[in-house]
């Protein structure tokens, strides 16, 4: 009996391997199947893409305005947010239009519900190649709420490929959420550039400190490319912000703005901050002036450097960096500027200054 | 079919494209194929030096990051040969590498252009490299 019973399970085990190896060999074979008809699709259809993005008279032909079923569509649109996501110019703008019209949008906003979420994921980096201004309400929302990082991820450097003021209000209101990594957000709202210029200059003046501080920092690195008004208004506020922002990070950043930005009317504002109770923010504001070469600051470089000196503990960088800004703006370099108790320990680094500006001290 | 643009006269300039994306070199090799230019291709370092040896290219639009050989080694290859050294060179990189710029300028590139691109600037810019090439 025991041995049937045996002999029984043995035989039950082997028909249950042998159907789980056919139904894995059924359904690779099946997988390969979809994969090459997708591959395909893919291959017939590319050719009329690039014929269409490549050429800037050309009109999308019927084999893309005509694609209606089901497979066609699905392999259009990983073909078009490819060359979406390497495009950009007037053929990126065609791009942007053709997905809108024939509902590529609508069906990626419709998968950002999917339960999947590897297919949320896809559909929020379709999303941002697709450029599509409305979707960036959903992808901000997707960025806070759901529940897979790597969704968030993918929703965060969408909206980064979103060039609209909207994208980069919703980045912001992302940073104090701690959803995303603050240098992942960072590196979006640098991907949209100028386009986010006017959302970050308001997002100086945000209530919460590193949305400020990375405001101020990426107004800095982006603001080169401004127009006029804009560059006011952002030197404007920076000013402001290096003068009496609370936050030390804040003032830091504002001052680097203001040199990234060249603000030569910010005398007033770094000569202040070179007097700043914290380390970090002098050195920043030495460095500022050097950056954009305020001479009528000079004394109160030697004056800082003199200071620090005396120190029990003094902070190195920020006697390295005021001395050679010192030694690039002063009229003459009078090493007898520095108060005497300071001037053996800062002699090594008034000569390095001088060198590295080609002067010599008096 | 889609209708391939004209083909080149025989006395037309001669630009390589490298670059391991397929979809990128195809868009890249259809709108310079459409500026009436004899368009080489080529998927990989190895590959892109044999071409260019081959058809002495009057430009060379060449990826940074390849499998087995980097843009920056093929642009040091094709600098140090003198039948390649003539060769204009347009990099083409992704934005964040700012690095890589800095390091193809000191191999003697010529020129880059950063990924996302728009297709009729790098046009322009091949046909401003073809102009150097002649002057």
């Amino acid at each position: 009996m025991l041995l049937t019973l045996a002999i029984a399970t043995t035989i039950l085990l082997f028909v249950l391997i042998v159907l789980l190896i056919v139904a894995l060999v059924v359904r690779r074979s099946l997988d390969a199947q979809r994969e090459a008809r997708e591959r395909e699709t893919y291959e017939r259809l590319r050719p009329h893409v690039v014929a269409w993005l490549g050429d800037p008279d050309a009109e999308p032909g019927p084999e893309l305005v005509g694609a209606t079923d089901a497979r066609s569509r699905d392999v259009l649109s990983k073909l078009l947010s490819r060359y979406g996501s390497m495009l950009r110019g007037e053929a990126r703008d065609r791009l942007i239009r053709f997905v809108a019209e024939q509902g590529y949008v609508e069906a990626s906003v419709r998968d950002l519900r999917s339960l999947r979420p590897w297919r949320r994921g896809r559909a929020a980096r379709a999303l941002g190649d697709f450029g599509s201004a409305r979707a960036v309400r959903h992808l901000s929302l997707l960025v806070v709420r759901d529940r897979d990082r790597f969704v968030r991820l993918a929703a965060t450097r969408a909206l980064g490929r979103i060039d609209d003021y909207k994208s980069a209000a919703a980045l912001l209101m992302l940073l104090p959420t701690e959803q995303v990594p603050a240098g992942v957000v960072a590196q979006s709202l640098l991907d949209l550039g100028i386009h986010g210029f006017g959302a970050l200059v308001s997002g100086c003046d945000d209530e919460d400190d590193v949305t400020r501080r990375t405001a101020c920092r990426l107004v800095g690195l982006i603001g080169a490319g401004a127009s006029p008004d804009a560059m006011r208004a952002a030197h404007d506020v920076l000013r402001r912000r290096a003068a009496t922002d609370d936050d030390a990070g804040v003032r830091t950043a504002a001052l680097g703005a203001l040199a990234a930005l060249g603000d030569t009317r910010s005398e007033e504002v770094v000569r202040a901050a070179l007097h700043d109770e914290e380390p970090a923010v002098r050195q920043a504001a030495a460095a500022t002036a050097h950056a954009l070469f305020l001479r009528e600051v000079a004394p109160d470089l030697i004056e800082v450097v003199g200071r620090e000196l005396q120190l029990d503990r003094p902070n190195w960088r920020l006697v390295r960096t005021a001395s050679h800004a010192w030694a690039a703006l002063a009229e003459q370099l009078d090493p007898d500027a520095l108060p005497v108790e300071a001037r053996e320990v800062g002699m090594p680094f008034l000569r390095e200054a001088a060198v590295a500006s080609s002067r010599s001290l008096a | 079919m889609v209708a391939a643009p004209d083909s080149p006269a025989a006395d037309a300039p001669v630009v390589l494209v490298v670059d391991d994306d397929d979809d990128l070199r195809a868009i890249v090799e259809f709108r310079l194929r459409r500026e009436g230019l004899t368009v080489h291709s080529a998927s990989d370092g190895d590959q892109a030096l044999a071409v260019a040896r081959d058809v002495m290219p009057q430009v060379c639009v060449l990826d940074v990051m390849m499998p087995k050989r980097s843009g920056h080694e093929v642009l040091r290859e094709l600098r140090a040969d003198p039948a390649t050294r003539g060769i204009r060179v347009i990099l083409l990189t992704a934005r964040a590498q700012e690095r890589d710029v800095n390091d193809g300028f000191e191999l003697g590139a010529d020129d880059y252009l950063t990924k996302p691109f728009s297709p009729g600037e790098l046009a322009t810019r091949v046909r401003a490299q073809l102009a150097r090439a002649r002057a």
